[in-house]
């Protein structure tokens, strides 16, 4: 192993810190109690898990990512079992048995397994160079699916989603036919009809109808969707000030703290407050694309690329959520919702692609 | 560079393929990306800029609810600074349902007095109990708090003001009175609402998404009234028309009355009444007949007392000749189809021999000759047919006929005051006019403004217009004081003691428009009036509607009244009493009535 010394990603780690600050006071913004102090009770929760992610980032940073290339299948596979062994230990939370409770607080193996996944997906492109055959793309595709599937029996249909853009990227990146690539769209639409009758649920079927037409049960499934539209919209240019937010504050929002902290933002700072949000993550996403580019191996674009989709994902999927044209999926905002995991993973993740960019100089 | 992909479904290994161009693909993935961050923005653009009003709005009407809370009002005063109308503090209380127990509601709606089930409120996020919580109120619910048996968090308390007219039914038509709603709905309140009311707080009563109140925002309050108004009346002279007027009802048995007393030069209302009476701080329980104002909307068919105004049009226009008689038919004149009656016969007599007996014969045949242009042209030029422009809402015009438009029967009986109608404040400013050298006063009650500080502002006088001649009206000035003074007067009972008044009665049966009659079981008497005689200080109108009995009418019932109200308001006014020269004779004036009606 070996530590790469001064050579890191700072952009890259100031914007990961403004956006975990900005979620430290959004979180404590939604979670708000009156007699209590600014910050509350989960904003130094969330504080505390950014200080550990920071860590996390500063360690994932100075190993080599041909060194994490090592220990991929080392991680994937316990991966995969923590993730299998989930339904035995887990008590179901919301319906979900995603947690594992070690008393201080509680982990959820889905969102750190999503950079492992990037990980181990990236080592397998990169060890074959140049072609993409149809048996390495059912490969490809299986490693994303196994752990896709064990979360989706959690069940966590959101991180599911989230997935897909991952696939699609390295597949692509991979060298996958346009034509190939249609034909899985294609495969894919056809498979809708089969997931809807088949699979989904009466519930998800619902929030999926109430995307296109909220008043239908403006009590019930389309509560969330309006009163999360109302917040954002209410919020207008500027928005109604930090700590002002009526339909937080009222408890109008539903999931304010996780889910929907995104419209807690867009009400309190209003589109001002959006754009800077979405202009820190476009920073991230951008730079790690900049890695992909500098890196020097196929290793590394693979893993810059594979972390950028898959956060992208998760960032459009909430996104898309809040402003009220994708379905209600629970899928948290990378670094602003409250959650230790999610955070950790973050870290995590770009910690993986700075530690790209760091070793772009260096002959192993 | 060209793109191409490696591993086609089934093709299985090929080795010689170049490598994929990883840098277009990735500027493609980057484009993909940026197309899909670009139409979450384009949706955020339209729901916090686009649509941000109709969504804001959703946010606030989910939330909260406006309450309005009436600022204070500022006082009303008469020409004395006696307080008529004033804004005394009282509490708002509102409270959040859900928090109180059933019992605890009940003890609520009992201390508060709001006469209401507040258990079927339960599930309003805010239920405002009372707006006009005393002090005792306020006392009996911080009882229940402090009791423990309404929890101190669900009752919510704010200033408020509500209005009280401490000399309780008096002038109450005039001032009008305030609803609950802070809107003023009658009288000068209304009249004068913009100067008197401060603008109503807003408080916002905010809801969670429980439906359960959780706060009240509330704007800056406002504790000082903007304006306070000064009035011409003088409350003790607005007593004494108002105590004999009832006492005159009481008599008659009346059922309405109306009463006016007026300074004929500046226009000053200083007593306005009307009878029956309501008291403003209980508006909700009044009659609808109490709360017409008669004297500004109280139309009738004034009868007699039209007479001296026919007379004023005869002589400025040019139709009246000294000394000239008209024969006046013993009492009864069958002319155009039907007959008039005079209620007592009379031979010839002048045109002010005419007023003074009250001849409908008499004045029906002086005022033939007078074309209709001049004839309601100068009663218009008096005032009748229009309003009088008195700074109240919904006066009455009253209804004069059209020159040209007037059938030659109704024309006949204009002339003595029927088939057309006045209010009693019409028929004082006409007579006013005469008073006042010809020039028509503008009535009105507003004196004065104090806006800040203690100086009040004198409010303007609106400027008189000239209808009479003043030769004109000094004639008809003597004349009317024949009415009074005359042995035979119809008037004699409108003596005041140490002045000369000049004035005339008018008995009418009462018109009933809505069943398109005359009601010949009830009669308008009425009295209208000016003293001194010499230099008119006052004008005075009295008007009752009184039950038919034999011998009574305007010189029976009504000028006591106005004699009554003439005498007490030249005292209170320190008006001297001239040397009394006794009994001037006018050029051609009453005296010798008496030895042709005896013919």
């Amino acid at each position: 192993m070996r530590l790469a010394g001064e050579v890191g990603d700072r952009p890259t780690l100031l914007m990961l810190l403004a956006l975990g600050v900005i979620g430290v006071i959004a979180v404590s913004s939604a979670t708000h109690d009156p007699g209590g102090g600014l910050i509350s009770r989960e904003g130094w929760r969330q504080l505390v898990y950014l200080v550990i992610g920071l860590g996390v980032y500063l360690v994932a940073e100075r190993i080599d990512y041909h060194d994490w290339a090592d220990s991929a299948w080392f991680l994937y596979g316990a991966g995969l079992i923590v993730l299998a062994a989930l339904p035995l230990v887990a008590r179901p939370i919301n319906g979900a048995r995603a947690w594992i409770d070690l008393g201080v607080f509680r982990i959820q193996p889905s969102e750190p397994m999503k950079a492992v996944v990037v990980l181990a997906a990236a080592t397998f492109l990169a060890a074959t160079a140049g072609k993409l055959s149809f048996r390495r793309l059912v490969t490809l595709g299986a490693l994303i699916g196994i752990p896709v599937l064990l979360i989706a029996l959690q069940p966590d249909l959101g991180t599911v989603l989230t997935f897909v853009p991952l696939f699609v990227a390295l597949a692509w990146l991979a060298g996958i036919r346009p034509r190939v690539l249609v034909v899985l769209a294609l495969i894919g639409a056809l498979l809708l009809p089969v997931m809807w009758f088949g699979v989904l649920k009466d519930y998800q079927k619902e929030r999926i109808i109430t995307v296109f037409d909220p008043e239908r049960d403006p009590t019930g499934t389309g509560y969330q969707v309006i009163q999360s539209r109302i917040a954002v919209g209410s919020g207008g240019f500027a928005g109604k000030g930090l700590f002002r937010g009526s339909q937080s504050r009222l408890d109008f929002l539903p999931a304010r703290q996780t889910d929907f902290v995104l419209a807690v933002i867009a009400e309190e700072t209003g589109f001002v407050g959006v754009l800077v949000v979405f202009g820190l993550y476009a920073g991230l996403l951008f730079r790690a694309f900049r890695t992909a580019t500098v890196a020097r191996d196929r290793l590394g674009t693979f893993i810059a690329v594979g972390v950028a989709s898959l956060w992208a994902g998760q960032i459009f999927v909430n996104a898309g959520m809040v402003a009220g044209i994708l379905p209600t999926i629970g899928v948290p905002l990378p670094l602003l919702s409250y959650g230790g995991s999610s955070v950790i993973a973050t870290f995590l993740a770009f910690g993986l692609v700075a530690s790209v960019r760091s070793g772009r100089y260096v002959n192993a | 560079m060209t793109v191409r992909a490696v591993g086609l479904p089934g093709e299985g290994e090929a080795p010689r393929r170049a490598a994929p161009s990883l840098g277009v693909r990735r500027r493609l993935l980057l484009v993909t990306l940026l197309a899909v961050g670009a139409a979450i923005g384009l949706r955020l653009v339209r729901l916090q800029v686009v649509d941000h009003e109709p969504l804001a709005r959703m946010a606030r009407a989910q939330a909260q609810s406006v309450e309005e809370i009436p600022g204070p009002r500022g006082d009303i005063v008469d020409r004395h600074g006696r307080l008529l109308a004033i804004s005394t503090p009282v509490r708002v209380l509102a409270i959040v349902p859900r928090l109180v127990s059933d019992r605890g509601l009940r003890e609520l709606a009992r201390a508060s007095r709001c006469g209401c089930d507040l258990r079927r409120h339960r599930e309003r996020a805010w239920r405002i109990v009372q707006r006009r919580c005393d002090a005792r109120c306020v006392a009996a619910v911080e009882e229940l708090v402090e009791r423990g048996i309404v929890p101190r968090g669900a009752v919510h308390w704010e200033r408020a003001y509500k209005r009280e007219y401490p000399l309780g039914e008096l002038a109450a038509q005039t001032l009008g009175f305030v609803t609950r709603d802070p809107g003023a709905l009658e009288g000068l309140e209304l009249a004068y609402n913009d100067l008197l009311r401060s603008p109503a707080r807003r408080i916002v009563l905010v809801r969670d998404a429980k439906n359960q109140g959780v706060a009240v925002l509330g704007g800056p309050r406002t504790d000082r009234a903007p304006a306070a108004l000064m009035l011409t009346l003088d409350v003790r002279i607005q007593r004494v028309l108002e105590r004999a007027l009832d006492s005159a009802m009481a008599r008659h048995g009346a059922e309405s009355g109306a009463g006016v007393v007026l300074d004929p030069r500046s226009g000053d209302l200083l007593a306005l009444a009307s009878r029956p009476a309501f008291d403003p701080n209980r508006y909700w329980k009044a009659r609808d007949e109490a709360l017409l104002n008669r004297p500004l909307r109280g139309e009738f068919e004034p009868g007699s007392v039209i007479k001296p105004l026919v007379a004023a049009a005869l002589v400025e226009g040019g139709f009246y000749r000294p000394g000239r008689r008209v024969d006046c038919e013993h009492g009864a004149w069958r002319t155009r189809g039907r007959t008039i009656h005079d209620v007592h016969g009379w031979g010839a007599l002048t045109l002010p021999e005419v007023l003074a007996v009250s001849s409908n014969i008499g004045i029906t045949k002086f005022a033939r000759p007078l074309p209709d242009t001049a004839l309601y042209g100068h009663l218009a030029a008096l005032g009748l047919g229009r309003r009088t422009g008195v700074d109240l809402q919904g006066e009455s015009p009253g209804r004069l006929p059209r020159p040209g438009r007037v059938a030659r029967i109704d024309r006949d009986s204009n002339a003595f005051g029927y088939s057309l109608s006045v209010t009693p404040l019409q028929l004082a400013v006409a007579y006013a006019t005469i008073a006042a050298d010809g020039l028509r006063p503008v009535p009105h009650l507003a004196r004065a403004v104090r806006r800040d500080g203690d100086r009040w502002a004198p409010l303007p006088v609106p400027a008189p217009q000239r209808a009479l001649s003043p030769s004109t009206a000094a004639l008809l000035r003597r004349w009317l004081v024949g009415v009074v003074e005359d042995r035979h007067g119809t008037g004699s009972r409108a003596r005041v003691p140490g002045f000369r008044v000049a004035g005339k009665t008018g008995t009418a049966w009462h018109h009933d428009p809505e069943r398109g009659g005359y009601d010949r079981d009830r009669l308008h008497a009425t009295f209208a009036g000016f003293a001194p005689a010499e230099q008119p200080r006052v004008v005075v109108v009295v008007s009752l509607l009184v039950p038919r009995r034999s011998n009574e009418g305007g010189g029976t019932v009504a000028a006591p009244v106005f004699a009554e109200v003439m005498g007490e308001t030249l005292r209170l006014l320190r008006v001297d009493a001239p040397v009394r020269v006794r009994r001037q004779t006018p050029d051609d004036g009453p005296r010798r009535i008496a030895a042709r009606s005896a013919r």
